[in-house]
């Protein structure tokens, strides 16, 4: 138990891979090095799949791509209405960073939603992007009375709202990330083969693509509350 | 490890702001372009579409209209025609008839001529013939004027008897 | 540290609500779905939305557990 215990506070913990000898030292944590791997990941596959795309006569491939594509532009047309044009390649980028950050988990490599720094600065993403959606097409004034919807005596709950809105965003990665994590690395423990196999299905690919779909369409949800004009 | 760590805050911002940029020129920006031209050209192609079935309609008009035409023109030549015919039908009947009617009178008319001469040689030949008769019945030449009148004067009445 | 133990067990209880929670939600969206199957994709994303509250509160016990164990 003791063993097991330590094992676990080490996984936790996120350790420094090195840091940059600039000033007092710049520590570079595991997750941030898993995140440049993701980036590059995404990246690659960019390249490769928009390599050639054509108007006409598209390949399975391409057709893919812009069904994916087309899917994410109705989506997040039909949360935020009018003003979606700009919003889409930005809910675009969390999905697949997120998706692929959490499936990453897969390959036996520590995700770095799990760490609780890289969900916050999401967390810190999505509360820029809701409030600063709110003010940019409301105007300032129409950006506070926003706060004051659907009616005044709400007002303090939706202040209450703007810190909690987007601690739960962070916390709720973060805490399903680590927590099937944590499962995963006990049942490891346990039982280090074949029923970890199974498991990771559920708790790595389905967990992890419910979190996306859940942090995506959360904030989505929100920027569109913010923005969109009364019916 | 529940604690925020600075530095790992901010590098996953410049992570997330990179990759944005790079997703929002490279993929977004390369899928959506292809996306919105080919909207344009089926929208393009739809309004070809339309021009042309607009232009097949009016061309379709023009020729039934000129299809009605031609066949006016026919109908009409062709009642023209008829109406020709009938007058000329007409008009050589008429001639036809009135030359019968002319040849029918000239008959006639030469018929009546031959049978006057015809009765005035019979009544001459009859007349000498009854002097003949008288001469013979009196032996004796009548040659008196009185007497020819008097033969006349019978011949006429037989004449008008007979 | 015993105490402690047992205090992160009592913060993860907060995890029955969130599962009486889902599991009444989704009830309701499937019973909603087969009434009107044709309005299935917004109650879906409600159900998601719904859920994903509900998940909030057990994550924020799971959280405070963790607090608790290692911090405490």
């Amino acid at each position: 138990m003791e063993a097991f215990q330590e094992m676990l506070t080490e996984e936790l913990g996120n350790e420094i891979m090195f840091t940059i000898p600039i000033g007092n030292g710049i520590p570079v944590a595991n997750s941030v090095v898993i995140s440049w791997i993701v980036l590059l990941i995404l990246m690659g596959a960019t390249l490769i799949l928009t390599r050639n795309l054509k108007m006409e006569h598209p390949k399975k491939g391409q057709l893919a791509l812009e069904g994916t594509i087309e899917f994410l532009n109705h989506f997040v047309q039909e949360n935020i209405g009018t003003h979606w044009k700009g919003f889409a390649p930005i809910i675009g980028t969390l999905a697949l960073y997120l998706i692929t950050a959490n499936l990453i988990g897969i390959f036996g490599v520590a995700p770095p939603t799990k760490d609780i720094s890289v969900t916050a600065s999401l967390a810190l993403i999505s509360f820029f992007l809701i409030y600063g959606a709110q003010f940019r097409y409301n105007g300032l004034l129409g950006g506070l009375k926003k706060f004051a919807e659907p009616m005044p005596l709400l007002l303090p709950i939706n202040l209450m709202e703007v810190f909690v809105r987007p601690l739960a965003l962070c916390m709720r990665l973060f805490g399903n990330i680590l927590g099937a994590f944590i499962v995963m690395e006990m049942l490891k423990f346990v039982i280090p083969v074949v029923l970890p196999g199974i498991f990771s299905i559920y708790f790595d690919l389905f967990d992890g693509t419910i979190q996306m779909v859940v942090f995506v369409f959360l904030t989505t949800l929100f920027i569109g509350e913010g923005i969109k004009e009364e019916e | 490890m529940l604690e925020f760590q600075g530095s790992t805050i901010l590098f996953t911002l410049i992570n997330l702001v990179v990759l944005y940029l790079f997703l929002r020129k490279f993929l977004f920006g390369r899928v959506n372009a292809i996306l919105e031209q080919r909207a344009q050209k089926i929208q393009q192609e739809l309004e070809i579409a339309q021009q042309e079935r607009t232009e097949a309609q009016e061309l379709k008009v023009n020729y039934e209209q000129q299809l009605a035409q031609a066949r006016d023109e026919a109908e009409r030549m062709v009642a023209d025609a008829r109406l020709r015919g009938q007058r000329l039908y007409e008009s050589k009947v008429q001639e036809a008839q009135k030359a019968s009617q002319r040849i029918q009178k000239e008959a006639e008319g030469q018929i009546a001529q031959q049978r006057a001469e015809m009765l005035q040689g019979v009544r001459s030949e009859v007349a000498s013939l009854a002097l003949m008769a008288a001469e013979k019945v009196a032996c004796r030449q009548i040659d008196t004027q009185q007497e020819k009148a008097m033969i006349d004067a019978f011949l006429l009445e037989v004449g008008e008897h007979s | 540290m015993s105490i402690g133990i047992i205090a992160a067990g009592v913060a993860v209880f907060t995890g029955i609500g969130a599962g009486v929670g889902i599991g009444i939600a989704t009830g309701k969206a499937s019973e909603a779905i087969a009434r009107q199957p044709e309005a299935s994709g917004k109650i879906n994303s409600a159900l998601l939305l719904g859920c994903a509250m509900a998940e909030g509160t057990a994550i924020f016990g799971f959280i405070t557990a963790l607090l608790i164990l290692f911090m405490g």
